[in-house]
């Protein structure tokens, strides 16, 4: 009866908006067949996509309440997190889930890189991958500043500081981030913007053509680019599962994984908002966030100009990717040179970031305090018991 | 007498610069700004430094810019070198309050006879009995409620600030302290101090442990600003009705009356806690429920026919 019943409606339907064309389409994109070789690892850049969508509702909730401006900006996200029912669950979500998506974002860069799912005929895929990392870490570093609490406000002073090393432009791009000398109202009010306005539209557009051009040629094969990729039929042939329901299912898996540990971090360590942001009062040993670390601490070894330009030779090598790296070769056991120093870039960030950790803190280490310098290179600064017990009454102040 | 190169401190600054310097009140921690402003002239180019905001390192800079610290640091004498890093470690250093502050002295220069130049308002070792007028310019409450008791005039200001909480590297004052040899056991009985231990304990204890509860729960987004305003108001009632005046009597009455409110508090910090717990069991609930769908995906893809 009910089956009758929804028959009919689907063909009233289907009389006037052909809608059996569109269904038809989108059946034969779900259940094409993905090749043998996907693993767990294969997820990521669904947990990826699946954490933007999170940003933007738990975005939006925040935007309700959320006022950019320099005096109200603080007040209104303290405000979200203490008054708003379940404005703290929307802060800490949208804050954590940024931290997960960049990092998830990142392990899915490294994957593909280790597959070789840039090569042939996959370049434009990772180009718009690079774009899509940009606009992330570009979501990252304004939505950082929105809270105008002491950590972002520094952070981002420091933070655009190394984009006033760029020879030539470095002076109008630093103004241009900043709109003016220094961070300020104004610098809000555009970060407000690229992060709620410009950021998730270009991201839509990226992501789109990423994952149609994904869906068009397939995930791709670990044999090399000089033996033909496999149609459809031919993989099913070779025992490859359908998209729906095999393989979605292992990524639901590992999204409702990720969220609960996630949830457990939410509710075990939350993130807090720090002191309200003071331009005259500088912090000792100011910071950007975790994934901007190992190259703001690159920076510090060099001089500035070569830092930046380093820099942006090394981006512009990693966008090239596909064009310079046009071994046939996929499978990374294969090609042993790519995978060595895949990993040796890898250890190489986690070593800096590391060390950007570290530098400006102090430590002790079997009773000797040690002070790390801007570089990381521990001084030590004499023996010490245990640093002045800390006190007992909150400090007896300067009355 | 025992005044003398104190109040010789300042008179130093009244005749010689009897200009400009006349202006300004007499006030020692005003003094101490005006002694600031007067190498700030000099060094003119610095102070705009500082007034744009320095990043970390330029800050540092103007902290190693104090001349004394970069000497007395390799002196071969022990009781010349050592001050410095028990400073350096110290919470004065944080503060801004340097050598010069209280040993008086040029700072800016690297010539021995000048650093020391008495004309600079140099005095090596300060007075014992006017070491309370010294940490007083900032800790007046303290100052204030020290003087009259009976550590202070009573007992010719012995012991004096530094016999408790010692000089280059401060120690914030601990209830553990008073029992430390020499300190006190000298002229009171271990009793006294027995009961002078619970009675601090009794008031500050739960101050510090309302305290760190607030920031504890404080990033999760339960509010507790109003316990943090109420710890400060307690915390600020000692200090400054009970803190250093040694009279127990006037302290228990102080605490008795902190005691009346300790249970309000109290109770917004459970409240606070109870709400953070909620949090947690509901974010478990979700957690297990996210963990039991994962399993039901996983039993089912397995139970899919192989392609
Ligand atoms: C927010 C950003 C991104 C999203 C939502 C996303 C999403 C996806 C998804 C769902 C896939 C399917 C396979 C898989 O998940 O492993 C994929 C594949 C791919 N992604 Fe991304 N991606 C993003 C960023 C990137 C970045 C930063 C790069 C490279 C720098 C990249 C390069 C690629 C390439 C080359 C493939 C094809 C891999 C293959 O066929 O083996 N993507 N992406």
């Amino acid at each position: 009866m009910i089956r009758r019943l929804s028959n009919e409606v689907y063909n009233w339907l289907d009389d006037r908006t052909e809608i059996s064309v569109i269904i038809g389409f989108c059946h034969r994109q779900l259940t094409k067949p993905v090749p043998r070789h996907l693993n767990w690892l294969f997820s990521f850049g669904t947990v990826t996509l699946m954490f933007f969508l999170s940003q933007a509702v738990s975005g939006v909730f925040l935007m309700i309440y959320y006022e950019a401006s320099a005096d109200t900006a603080y007040e209104s996200v303290k405000y979200i997190m203490e008054q708003v029912r379940f404005g703290w669950l929307m802060r800490q979500v949208h804050t954590y889930g940024a931290n997960f998506m960049i990092a998830f974002l990142l392990l899915h860069s490294v994957r593909v890189f280790f597959y070789g799912g840039y090569k042939k005929p996959r370049e434009l895929t990772w180009l718009f991958g690079v774009g899509l990392l940009a606009v992330t870490l570009a979501f990252g570093f304004t939505g950082y500043l929105l809270p105008w609490d002491q950590l972002s406000y520094w952070g981002t002073t420091v933070g655009t500081e190394i984009a006033a090393a760029t020879p030539l432009i470095g002076e109008y791009l630093l103004i241009l981030m900043r709109g003016g000398e220094i961070i300020s109202d104004v610098t809000l009010t555009r970060f407000f913007v690229l992060h709620v306005v410009l950021l998730p539209w270009a991201f839509i557009a990226l992501v789109t053509v990423h994952l149609v051009l994904i869906r068009y040629k397939g995930i791709s094969p670990l044999e090399g680019t000089d033996v033909p990729e496999k149609s459809p039929e031919e993989l099913k042939q070779a025992g490859g599962k359908p998209f729906y329901p095999q393989h979605v299912m292992k990524e639901a898996i590992v999204v409702l994984l990720v969220l609960a540990s996630m949830i457990f971090m939410i509710i075990y360590y939350p993130l807090p908002l720090h002191e309200k942001a003071d331009p005259f009062n500088t912090p000792v040993g100011v910071k950007p966030e975790w994934y901007f670390l190992s190259s703001y601490q690159a920076l510090k070894y060099l001089p500035k100009t070569i830092g930046i330009i380093g820099s942006g030779l090394v981006v512009l090598a990693i966008c090239l990717l596909p064009f310079w790296d046009r071994t046939p070769a996929r499978h990374p056991s294969r090609r042993p040179i790519a995978t060595s120093l895949g990993i040796l870039f890898i250890v190489l960030n986690i070593a800096l970031a590391l060390l950007g950790k570290i530098s400006e803190t102090e430590m002790t280490f079997m009773g000797t305090r040690y002070h790390f310098d801007i570089y990381g290179w521990p001084h030590a600064i004499g023996t010490v018991e245990e640093p002045a017990a800390l006190p007992d009454t909150g400090g007896e102040g300067t009355e | 007498m025992s005044s003398q190169m104190h109040t010789g401190q300042s008179a130093g600054h009244r005749t010689r610069a009897g200009t400009w310097h006349s202006l300004i009140p007499r006030k020692a921690a005003l003094e101490r700004a005006a002694y600031r402003a007067r190498t700030a002239l000099i060094l003119l180019p610095l102070l705009v430094l500082s007034w744009t905001p320095v990043d970390s390192a330029e800050a540092q800079q103007t902290a190693a810019a104090n001349n004394c610290v970069s000497c007395h640091a390799d002196l071969d004498d022990e009781d010349m070198s050592l001050p410095v890093f028990e400073w350096q470690r110290s919470v004065h250093r944080p503060a801004d309050i340097y050598c010069q502050d209280c040993h008086g002295g040029n700072p800016s220069t690297m010539v021995e006879d000048e650093a020391h130049d008495v004309e600079m308002d140099f005095v090596g070792l300060p007075d014992p009995y006017d070491v309370h007028e010294l940490c007083g310019e900032c800790h007046q409450i303290q100052m204030n409620n020290y003087v009259p008791s009976p550590h202070g005039l009573e007992g010719d200001f012995w012991p004096n600030c530094m016999d408790c909480h010692s000089n280059h590297e401060v120690v914030f004052p601990q209830a553990s302290m008073i029992s430390i040899p020499d300190n006190c056991e000298d002229c009171h009985e271990q009793a006294i101090m027995d009961d002078y231990i619970a009675l601090t304990d009794r008031g500050l204890e739960p101050i510090v442990e309302f305290r760190r509860a607030a920031e504890e729960i404080r990033s999760s987004g339960v509010p507790v600003d109003l316990i943090l305003t109420q710890a400060t108001l307690a915390r600020d009632a000692y200090v400054e009705r009970a803190s250093h005046v040694f009279v127990l009597e006037k302290m228990v009455a102080v605490v008795d009356s902190l005691e009346q409110i300790y249970p309000s508090i109290r109770e917004k910090v459970e409240t606070a806690r109870t709400e953070v717990d909620t949090r947690r069991r509901f974010g478990w609930m979700f957690i297990g429920l996210f963990l039991v769908a994962a399993g039901i995906l996983w039993l089912y893809r397995r139970s899919l026919p192989d392609a």
